[in-house]
C-alpha cells in the first residue's frame, strides 16, 4: 500500500517535471523573436528614405539573451543584403532586404537596448 | 453480487493515460507556436511598391529619368538589383495615358516574373507569393499632361536563413 502510494507520487512528480522542462525549454520562443526582429529591421530599412536613421527598441530580445548568458547579436551583412539576429547559442536568423544601402551602419546601444541603423 | 472491482489500482492507469494526452497536447501547442512564422511578404510588397512610387515622383511630376528607356530603376531607387533578381521579388512599373491606357514608355520589369503569376492565383495556399499594387497620377514633365502610374510589387521572401 505504501509502495503504491510512493510510486503514484513519484509518477506525479515526474509528469509535472516533464511539463515544466518542456515549457521552460520551448516557452521562451527565442527563435520567433529572432525572426520577428530580423524581419522588422529589414522592413524598416526597405521602408526608410535614403539618409534616414532608424532606432529600434530590442529590450525583449535582451531578456531572452540574458537567460542564455549572452548578449544578443545584431549584424548587417551588407555584401549579402541581409540582417542577422541571434539571441541564443544556437544559429540565429537571417533575412534579406532589397535596399542598396549607401553605408553599412548598424550600432547596438547595449545600455538602452536599442539598435540603430543608418540607410 | 456483480463481482465488480473498484480499487484505485484500476483507475491509476487511466489517470496517467489522460495526463499523457494532456502532455501531448501541450507539446503540440508549443511546437505550433514556435514553428509559426511571422509572414511579412504582403507588407514587404506594399513597402517596395510605395518606395518605387515615392522614388519616381518629384513635386507631383514624374521624374524625367523614368521616361528614358535605358533607365535602371533599381539604381535610381537605391535598390539592390541582385537581391531582387535572385528569385524572391518582382517589380513592374507601368506608365500609361490615363484615358486611352496607351503606355508612354515600355513597362519596367525587374525580378522573377513567376511571382506575378503566383499573385494572380487565388491565395488558398500560403506558399504563394504576395503582391501589392500602388497607383497614382503624376504630371509628365515633357508634355505637362497627366499620366497614370501603376507599380506591381511582389515578394516571396519567406525563407529566412538560420
Amino acid at each position: 500500500m505504501l509502495g503504491e502510494t510512493v510510486a503514484f507520487l513519484l509518477l506525479n512528480v515526474t509528469f509535472i517535471a516533464v511539463i515544466f522542462l518542456g515549457v521552460s525549454r520551448f516557452g521562451t520562443a527565442s527563435g520567433l523573436y529572432e525572426e520577428a526582429y530580423a524581419k522588422q529591421i529589414a522592413l524598416l530599412i526597405d521602408g526608410a528614405k535614403p539618409g534616414s536613421t532608424i532606432t529600434l527598441d530590442v529590450s525583449e530580445l535582451y531578456q531572452i539573451a540574458q537567460k542564455e548568458g549572452i548578449s544578443p547579436v545584431f549584424q548587417l551583412e551588407c555584401e549579402k543584403n541581409q540582417v542577422y539576429v541571434k539571441s541564443t547559442s544556437r544559429g540565429g536568423y537571417r533575412y534579406k532586404y532589397v535596399t542598396q544601402l549607401s553605408q553599412c551602419y548598424l550600432a547596438v546601444d547595449h545600455q538602452n537596448r536599442k539598435v540603430i541603423v543608418k540607410t | 453480487m456483480f463481482n465488480k472491482k473498484a480499487e484505485e489500482k484500476y483507475l491509476s492507469p487511466w489517470n496517467f493515460f489522460i495526463w499523457g494526452i494532456v502532455l501531448v497536447i501541450i507539446v503540440i501547442a508549443l511546437a505550433i507556436f514556435n514553428t509559426s512564422q511571422t509572414d511579412v511578404r504582403k507588407e514587404e510588397a506594399r513597402i517596395i511598391g510605395a518606395r518605387i512610387i515615392d522614388c519616381i515622383k518629384e513635386n507631383g511630376f514624374l521624374r524625367s529619368e523614368i521616361l528614358n528607356e535605358s533607365v535602371d530603376l533599381a539604381e535610381l531607387c537605391s535598390l539592390n538589383k541582385e537581391t531582387i533578381e535572385n528569385g524572391n521579388f518582382y517589380i513592374e512599373l507601368q506608365i500609361n495615358e490615363p484615358d486611352v491606357g496607351e503606355p508612354i514608355r515600355p513597362a519596367i520589369i525587374i525580378g522573377n516574373s513567376e511571382i506575378k503569376d503566383q499573385c494572380e492565383i487565388k491565395h488558398s495556399e500560403k506558399q504563394f507569393a504576395f503582391c501589392n499594387t500602388q497607383e497614382t497620377y503624376l504630371q509628365n514633365p515633357q508634355t505637362g499632361k497627366t499620366v497614370y502610374v501603376k507599380v506591381l510589387a511582389g515578394s516571396d521572401n519567406k525563407a529566412g536563413i538560420q
